[in-house]
């Protein structure tokens, strides 16, 4: 499942940053659920965004892949060498200036089957033009073609070549998780969003899952990952930040990152300190 | 205090992750457990008598269910009422005859679905497993049909025949079939069936077609669908014309040059209405449309300097061929535009069977089974669903040239009830499946016209409405569904995702504006 | 614009269709609340209350005879619970056969809509087979006059009973939705159907006490519109489209929205009638919804159920 190169076109590997957070803000009514968080990510890393529930880190992602808007703030993108804006895109368009997501609780197309929640990813880059699949030429042949070796690849990919001809909702609930990240990396992503890939992951999934990551970066992908498990974050990410009411509240090496008494703090509570939910 | 309202936050100590991923599982069986305690029989119920454990039992409650039916079928099927005697129709209903024939009819239905259950039990545990449909089929036969033949047409069923069709020319060989019989067959009817052939199932399987795009392949729900056919024959009727309407275009083409026209028309329409409304969710979206619906029945109703009002439009020219060497008209007589018909539908079926498999159609289905996921995996939903809008409407209009070249036809044409048949159309055919949609169109307007005599016109639409509920709860994948993709080894819907006991788009909790459908929270 | 006088006869006739388009409209945003659904047959239950206060009250009124005083009252009473009870018994029915056995097996959101349509087409249809296609006259009931003047607005006998009897079920509603267990119980459903199902409530019931809810007061509005409308197989089409716009104007879900909304459209409609003409009402109410829905989707209270904004 690993060592395989991902197949597809490779993104940009210079240096510098693949995504500059600056004071995003994030309002519903009265209750503020991002609150002036920045970040910035290096190109081809791996960053861990955790926090306790309802942190915001959902929302956070949201407000990357164009599903909120923010009330205030920038989310700058660089695909190449030259940066756009996120916020104020619509999700589409985001996802194909290549940020892929995943979601916290899976949402694959489930009557489709595997190989085909992958092809929706995948025919997002295909060349233009409804009209286009009507004749079968041998153009389009072999477009087809193509993307259907593309897809298999992938499914491979995420060890899920055996299962291609199923329907996502006749997965496992490891496989979908596996198969959503097939499909985002079908869009030929430079940088990958996955909200909370382990949730519910065995032990040795998560082993796997590890790998699996490892893979996708060491091909060049920038990683954004929400985790709770801090142990798998350590031996994934270089960095973590931290998020918790909506504020980050430390940012760091792992290392750094646990010996922080705000994040022993918000993650243990002082119990008269502790505030209610909205 | 709201509605739908974020989830509260979970202190950090239920944060395991086990419990976290299979918490919402767990919660449902939890609550099935609940609900299957509070509904056991001779529960203790507040404040009440215990119910008799028979009145509980499925099967008495199935007997209820089939009597239920039967008085509702003998009420539909007996004598009308009037303003003057309104229940003169009910009691007329129920003469000692038919109401010993329906109740008799009723326990019938009650013995065959008692008897196909248990049939399909055994054949279950004798290790058959998909053999419902053999059950069900057995069980028909009149019961005398046992064990060993219905466990044979099961296998037969799963092994032969469905290796046949999936086979790779079986789908062609039976297209090709039907194909002739679709040909052979109609001059040999009567005029009156040829004309229903026509104007009752051929321009509705034409319209059912393109319906089929908006709301089979794209999940949307048009109950103004008939606008546009409406739209075709107006157009038409303005620029084949230079009479028959108090208007017309400067200048008169061969009708044929109308269906290009037409499908302009009509797919421009459907991107005009689809533009401000496609952002809407299903529901609301629904009566959107279904109120186009009614303002262009208004229109052509009332303003009558341009649409002829309520007289509606005669005296178009037939289509005709004109080309040197070849001269044709269709004429009156029904028969032509019947196999006019027949090829603009075999065109449309094709066209549409590749556009279903192709990057387009999944776009589509992706669409129809999670729009928040597609507009994240980079589909363009908003552009697909208006192209699945204009792509309906243009078929719709193509019908409505047909239409108008053949007949007369005035606002009363392109009613309500006219949407909601060809809706009831598509429901019963399959939703997505082009030859189903078909095949409803000819059995159900079939129907109609065989019983014309027994049953009114008017009347029809209570069958119809009928039709739409009982297959939403019998069979909502309708007559002929499309083929999904293969599920080895996990017959029909044990493999669709399990889903909470009430309708609440619960993945997308709270947005903040209710009826948009990309506010969706995506999580 | 015209006079003083026009003007308060405008307001007091948009107040009075108004609310009855909020009577009908508490019937949507109960359900809506309850499943998140819109309930496309509750016109026809509008429609069947309708015919069953018209008929209760033929059957006790003699044809030709006008009856006064007490006689009066208690005729009007026994409409509007006939009509009522004809209602509940349609949502019920409604509920039982196109939404139950959906629900058990859990069907996508569409089913439950073109469920909805089959049954609005088998129920209007059948009716118009039953009690014939022309419209029905509902007998007078008391002596049609004007009561009082108010700002030179004259006040119908009909309209004060339209008034009263609205408000006294508005307010009923209301109490019910916020004060009581049974109201609380539909909050809880309304928040979160599985939860509230494994705190207690029996989920089903709720649903059921919605539906009838919703159909007790859209038969006893059908009856109270058609005493100045007439009753018709088809009579439900129109004012069921108004008062969804009432209720998505007010914010669907929301008890109290949707007789705000259900006035409000009552106003723009008789004004906007008397502006333009008679004959655009329906245009007119048609374009409020398609703006609410486009401009403001939640409506002007929001989405709740039962408390004020
Ligand atoms: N659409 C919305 N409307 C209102 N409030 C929202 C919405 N989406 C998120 N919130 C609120 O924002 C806060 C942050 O939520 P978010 O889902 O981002 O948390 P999270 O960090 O992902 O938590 P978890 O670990 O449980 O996934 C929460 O209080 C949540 O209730
Ligand atoms: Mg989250």
């Amino acid at each position: 499942m690993t060592g395989r190169p991902i197949p597809g076109p490779r993104p940009s590997t210079t240096l510098g940053p693949v995504l500059d957070v600056r004071d995003v803000t994030l309002r519903f009514g009265g209750l503020t659920s991002l609150d002036g968080v920045s970040l910035r990510q290096d190109r081809g890393s791996v960053l861990a965004v955790i926090g306790p529930n309802g942190a915001g880190k959902t929302s956070l992602f949201n407000c990357l892949t164009g599903a909120y808007r923010p009330q205030r703030g920038s989310a700058r993108f660089w695909p190449a060498d030259d940066g756009v804006e996120l916020v104020g895109r619509s999700p589409h368009r985001v996802a194909r200036l290549g940020v892929a997501r995943t979601f916290q609780n899976i949402r694959l197309f489930p009557e489709m089957s595997a190989v085909e929640n992958v092809q929706v990813g995948v025919e997002v880059r295909a060349r233009p033009g409804a009209l286009r699949g009507l004749l079968p030429t041998r153009a389009v042949r072999r477009e087809e073609r193509e993307t259907l070796d593309r897809c298999h690849e992938l499914l491979d990919f995420v060890g899920l070549g055996h299962r291609a001809e199923r329907p996502a909702a006749a997965l496992a609930y490891g496989e979908q998780r596996r198969l959503e990240i097939a499909r985002a990396l079908g869009t030929s992503p430079s940088l990958l969003l996955l909200d909370e890939p382990a949730a519910g992951a065995t032990a040795a999934e998560r082993t796997d899952l590890v790998t699996l990551i490892h893979a996708i970066a060491g091909r060049g992908i920038s990683v954004l990952l929400i985790e709770h498990d801090i142990r798998l974050v350590a031996a994934v990410a270089r960095a973590i930040v931290v998020l918790n009411f909506g504020r980050v509240i430390a940012a760091g090496r792992p290392d750094e990152v646990r010996a922080d008494p705000a994040v022993v703090e918000a993650y243990l509570g002082e119990p008269d300190e502790r505030r209610d939910g909205p | 205090m709201k509605l739908r309202r974020p989830a509260p936050r979970r202190s950090p100590a239920v944060r395991s992750h086990s419990v976290r991923a299979r918490k919402a599982q767990s919660r449902r069986a939890q609550l099935r457990e609940l609900r299957s305690r509070m509904a056991r029989p001779g529960a203790a119920r507040p404040g009440g008598v215990p119910w008799p454990v028979v009145a509980r039992s499925p099967a008495a409650r199935r007997l209820g269910a089939c009597l239920f039916l039967a008085v509702i079928a003998a009420v539909v099927t007996g004598p009308s009422g009037d303003a003057d005697r309104p229940l003169a129709g009910i009691e007329g209903s129920f003469t000692p005859a038919r109401a010993a024939g329906f109740a008799a009819g009723g326990l019938a239905l009650w013995a065959l679905s008692i008897g196909a259950d248990r049939l399909t039990t055994r054949l279950r545990s004798a290790g058959h497993g998909a053999a419902l449909g053999g059950g069900r089929l057995a069980a028909l036969g009149g019961g005398a049909w046992v064990t060993p033949a219905g466990a044979a047409w099961a296998s037969f069923r799963r092994g032969r025949w469905a290796a046949f069709r999936r086979g790779r020319w079986s789908a062609p060989a039976g297209n090709l079939a039907l194909l002739a019989v679709a040909v052979a067959v109609p001059p040999l009817l009567s005029t009156a069936a040829q004309q229903a052939l026509v104007s009752e199932i051929g321009i509705y399987a034409l319209l059912a077609l393109g319906l089929n795009v908006v709301v089979g392949y794209a999940g949307l729900l048009d109950l103004g669908y008939i606008a546009f056919f409406a739209i075709g024959a107006y157009t038409t009727a303005y620029v084949t014309s230079a009479d028959a309407m108090p208007w017309h275009a400067p200048w008169q083409v061969n009708p044929f040059f109308a269906l290009p026209v037409a499908l302009v028309v009509a797919a421009v329409a459907g991107v005009v209405l689809g533009g401000p409304t496609l952002r809407l969710r299903g529901d609301y979206l629904a009566i959107v449309t279904l109120g186009f619906g009614e303002i262009v029945q208004l229109l052509a109703n009332n303003a009558d300097g341009v649409t002829g009002g309520p007289r509606g439009v005669f005296g178009l020219p037939p289509l005709s061929v004109d080309l040197p060497g070849v001269h044709y008209s269709w004429g009156l007589r029904p028969l032509p535009y019947y196999y006019l018909l027949v090829v603009l539908i075999v065109l449309v079926m094709v066209v549409f069977g590749r556009w279903e498999r192709s990057r387009t159609g999944r776009a589509w289905t992706a669409i129809r089974q999670d729009e928040v996921a597609a507009e994240a995996t980079g589909v363009a939903t908003m552009r697909m669903k208006l192209l699945a809008f204009a792509v309906g409407a243009s078929v719709s209009g193509f019908a409505g040239v047909v239409l108008a070249t053949k007949q007369f036809f005035n606002p009363q044409t392109f009613g309500l009830q006219s949407s909601l048949l060809v809706l009831t159309i598509v429901i019963f055919g399959g939703m997505g499946s082009r030859l189903g949609v078909v095949l409803g169109a000819l059995v159900l307007q079939g129907t109609a016209f065989l019983l014309r005599d027994t049953v009114p016109p008017a009347d029809r639409y209570i069958y119809f409405g009928a039709v739409v509920i009982l297959m939403m709860i019998f069979r909502p994948q309708g007559l002929l569904p499309p083929r999904g993709p293969r599920a080895p080894a996990s017959p029909g819907p044990a493999a669709a995702p399990e889903r909470p006991a009430v309708p609440t788009e619960r993945a997308g909790a709270p947005g903040p504006a209710g009826p948009a459908a990309s506010t969706e929270a995506a999580r | 614009m015209g006079s003083a006088e026009q003007i308060s006869q405008l307001t007091i006739d948009g107040l009075m269709v108004g609310a009855l388009y909020a009577v009908i409209a508490l019937g949507y945003t109960l359900v809506y609340g309850v499943l998140q659904l819109i309930n496309f047959a509750h016109s026809e239950v509008f429609m069947l209350g309708a015919f069953g206060g018209l008929f209760a009250s033929r059957a006790l009124v003699p044809a030709g005879a006008t009856p006064s005083g007490l006689t009066s009252a208690g005729l009007v009473l026994f409409g509007l619970v006939a009509g009522a009870l004809a209602g509940a018994a349609a949502a019920y029915a409604l509920e039982r056969c196109a939404y139950r056995p959906l629900r058990r097996r859990g069907a996508p959101r569409l089913a439950y809509l073109i469920s909805a349509i089959g049954a609005s087409l088998f129920a209007f249809n059948l009716a118009g087979k039953e009690f014939g296609r022309q419209s029905i006259p509902v007998p007078d009931l008391f002596t049609n006059g004007t009561v009082v003047t108010v700002l030179g607005a004259e006040i119908s006998t009909q309209s004060l009973v339209i008034a009263c009897t609205a408000l006294a079920m508005l307010l009923a509603v209301d109490h019910l939705v916020a004060g009581t267990r049974l109201g609380q119980s539909v909050r809880a459903v309304a928040q979160d159907a599985e939860c509230a199902g494994l705190m207690g409530v029996d989920v089903q019931k709720v649903i059921v006490v919605t539906f009838v809810l919703g159909g007790l007061l859209a038969g006893a509005g059908g009856f109270l519109y058609a005493m100045t409308f007439n009753a018709s197989y088809t009579m439900g089409f129109v004012p069921g489209i108004k008062a969804f716009t009432a209720a998505v104007l007010g914010g669907i879900g929301n008890v109290r929205g949707a007789v705000l909304g259900g006035l409000l459209l009552g106003l723009v409609e008789s004004f906007g009638g008397y502006l333009f003409d008679a004959s655009y009402k329906n245009v007119i109410a048609f374009t409020v919804l398609v703006l609410v829905l486009l401009v403001r989707p939640s409506g002007l209270l929001g989405t709740r159920l039962g408390r004020p904004a």
